[in-house]
């Protein structure tokens, strides 16, 4: 009964074997979140949405970009952010809320990123279906012909964002500052991620537009923006540089998760 | 068939050095000579061989600290060897810190799944174990309340009788008599008889010698990370008592 090691087959299947244990952690993270609260699990659509608001009052007037396009692009770009920042920031503390467990049985310790994951990937679901209800006031059904395209693109960002959970967790068990760190450097990839603009509102600026176009996480966010956006498939070159840094991130969540999983349960 | 089998096993546990500033870090960074100073490591076991087999029921006895309770993680895979060969065959449960790992907002019935799927059970299964679940906690309507609103000793029962709820091939304890009031604990007693007739193999930890003679046939006898002996419970329980009452006391102060 030696614990198979990550990521082979066996692995994976006894990941599928304990399904029911992290579908049940994720369903109570979900209520616990938002217990108690008025909004509920309406706070998933009015936190984008307030912050959607709030940009649409200044940014418009700063970038002369017209509002029926500038509120779909933030709305949309925040929710994905979102997402990601979710992964990193909870992904830190995945296995240590799941400790209790590790230390009573042995389990693949990659359900705990994993359930870090789909609940961010709850939230981001509703907050994306309220972007494209916010696109389609805008812009009307232009987009439908493209939507099919959200679908591969929601599978390859759900891996990237199991994949930094993963990574950011055991960095953080081995050192405890990696979150201090990431949150700083998170504020920083804000700015490079295209969030509140795009590399050609940036007129002024076009060494600040260079960068946003080599970061690899704009191009992971184009796979659907430019479908929900402007109903048209994400340009070849995004599609490209993002399997490669998904492949990447997974690759080393991979490794590090083999070479450390054994041990983790000591330092936790 | 049930089989357990440790070739030489050791176990290392790794600490945390001392905490250092960032300051610190830096400089001895910079001016350092030589090679970093090891990590610091417990070495839990030491050497450990023994082999297991179908229907054996197996008391580890030893004193606070000899490693009772690593050993049983180790059995259970949590903890993993340093060196040497571990070798389990069958489902395994584990009764460890039975408290543990418990969701104090989720309610004493939502709790029952969450634990009961860590075992790798279904639904269809729970749902089917549910009425005997609550009949033995004797926890009424306070099964449907957060677990937030129990005391200790309810969590302890409901802990309990979802932890003996399964039938595994293999099954592990780790001192669990503790459990709630008296009246409880002598239910709790004849429940773990049923539950270790169940099982294929049993090892279980325990101060309570009386208990472990009573139920095992057989006694490892750990010290201070090694085995001691390993042999007929009476034999072993005794020389162990023979020893601890022979060992010298400390000096007490004036």
């Amino acid at each position: 009964m030696e614990a198979t090691a990550a990521p082979s087959i066996d692995y994976f299947r006894r990941i599928w074997t304990l399904r029911w244990f992290w579908y049940s952690l994720v369903e109570n993270d979900l209520q616990a979140r938002y217990r108690h609260s008025f909004l509920g699990i309406g706070w998933s659509l009015a936190r984008p949405l307030g912050l959607t608001l709030i940009f649409c009052l200044v940014f418009p007037t700063v970038f002369h970009v017209r509002i029926d396009t500038y509120a779909p692009y933030v709305l949309v770009s925040l929710t994905l952010w979102q997402f990601f920042v979710e992964n990193v920031t909870l992904g830190c503390r995945s296995f240590h809320s799941g400790a209790a467990y590790i230390r009573q049985q042995a389990v693949p310790l990659a359900i705990f990123p994993l359930r870090t994951t789909l609940g961010a990937a709850f939230h981001t679901g509703v907050a994306l279906l309220l972007g494209l209800s916010v696109t389609w006031f805008f812009q009307g059904f232009n987009n439908l012909a493209a939507l099919p395209w959200i679908l591969p693109s929601m599978a390859l960002l759900f891996v990237l964002g199991w994949s930094v959970a993963t990574v950011c967790g055991l960095a953080q068990t081995h050192f405890p500052d990696t979150c201090y760190i990431l949150e700083l450097a998170l504020q920083f990839l804000f700015y490079l991620s295209g969030i509140m603009f795009r590399p050609q509102d940036l007129t002024n600026n076009p060494m600040v537009a260079w960068v946003m176009n080599c970061n690899p996480l704009w191009s992971v966010l184009e796979l659907i923006r430019q479908p929900v956006l402007h109903g048209q498939p994400p340009p070849w070159h995004n599609v490209a540089i993002s399997l490669a840094f998904v492949a990447t991130m997974a690759t080393l969540a991979c490794i590090s998760l083999r070479k450390l999983e054994r041990k983790l349960v000591f330092w936790i | 068939m049930a089989f357990i089998q440790f070739e030489h096993v050791d176990l290392e546990y790794p600490l945390r050095g001392p905490r250092i500033t960032l300051k610190e870090y830096v400089v001895q960074g910079l001016f350092r000579r030589g090679k970093r100073a090891a990590r610091p490591i417990i070495h839990a076991l030491r050497d450990m061989s023994f082999e297991i087999g179908d229907d054996e029921r197996v008391g580890i006895i030893g004193r606070n600290g000899a490693g009772k309770s690593t050993l049983l993680r180790t059995v259970g895979g949590i903890y993993p060897v340093a060196r040497g060969r571990r070798t389990v065959q069958g489902s395994v449960c584990a009764l460890f810190d039975i408290a543990l790992g418990f969701e104090p907002e989720a309610t004493g019935r939502q709790n029952v799944y969450y634990r009961s799927y860590l075992q790798g059970e279904t639904p269809d299964t729970i749902e089917a174990k549910l009425p005997d679940i609550a009949e033995f906690c004797e926890l009424g309507d306070f099964l449907d309340l957060p677990l937030r609103c129990y005391s200790h000793g309810m969590i302890m029962r409901l802990a309990f009788a979802i932890a003996t709820s399964s039938a595994p091939e293999i099954l592990l304890i780790d001192e669990v008599f503790g459990t709630g009031d008296l009246a409880f604990r002598k239910k709790a007693q004849e429940r773990i008889k049923v539950f270790m007739k169940r099982a294929k193999i049993v090892i279980m930890v325990g101060h309570h010698l009386e208990f472990l003679q009573e139920f095992c046939q057989r006694v490892l006898w750990l010290d201070k990370g090694s085995l001691r002996a390993d042999g007929p419970a009476k034999d072993v329980i005794a020389e162990y008592i023979g020893t601890v009452e022979n060992a010298p006391r400390p000096v007490q102060a004036a």
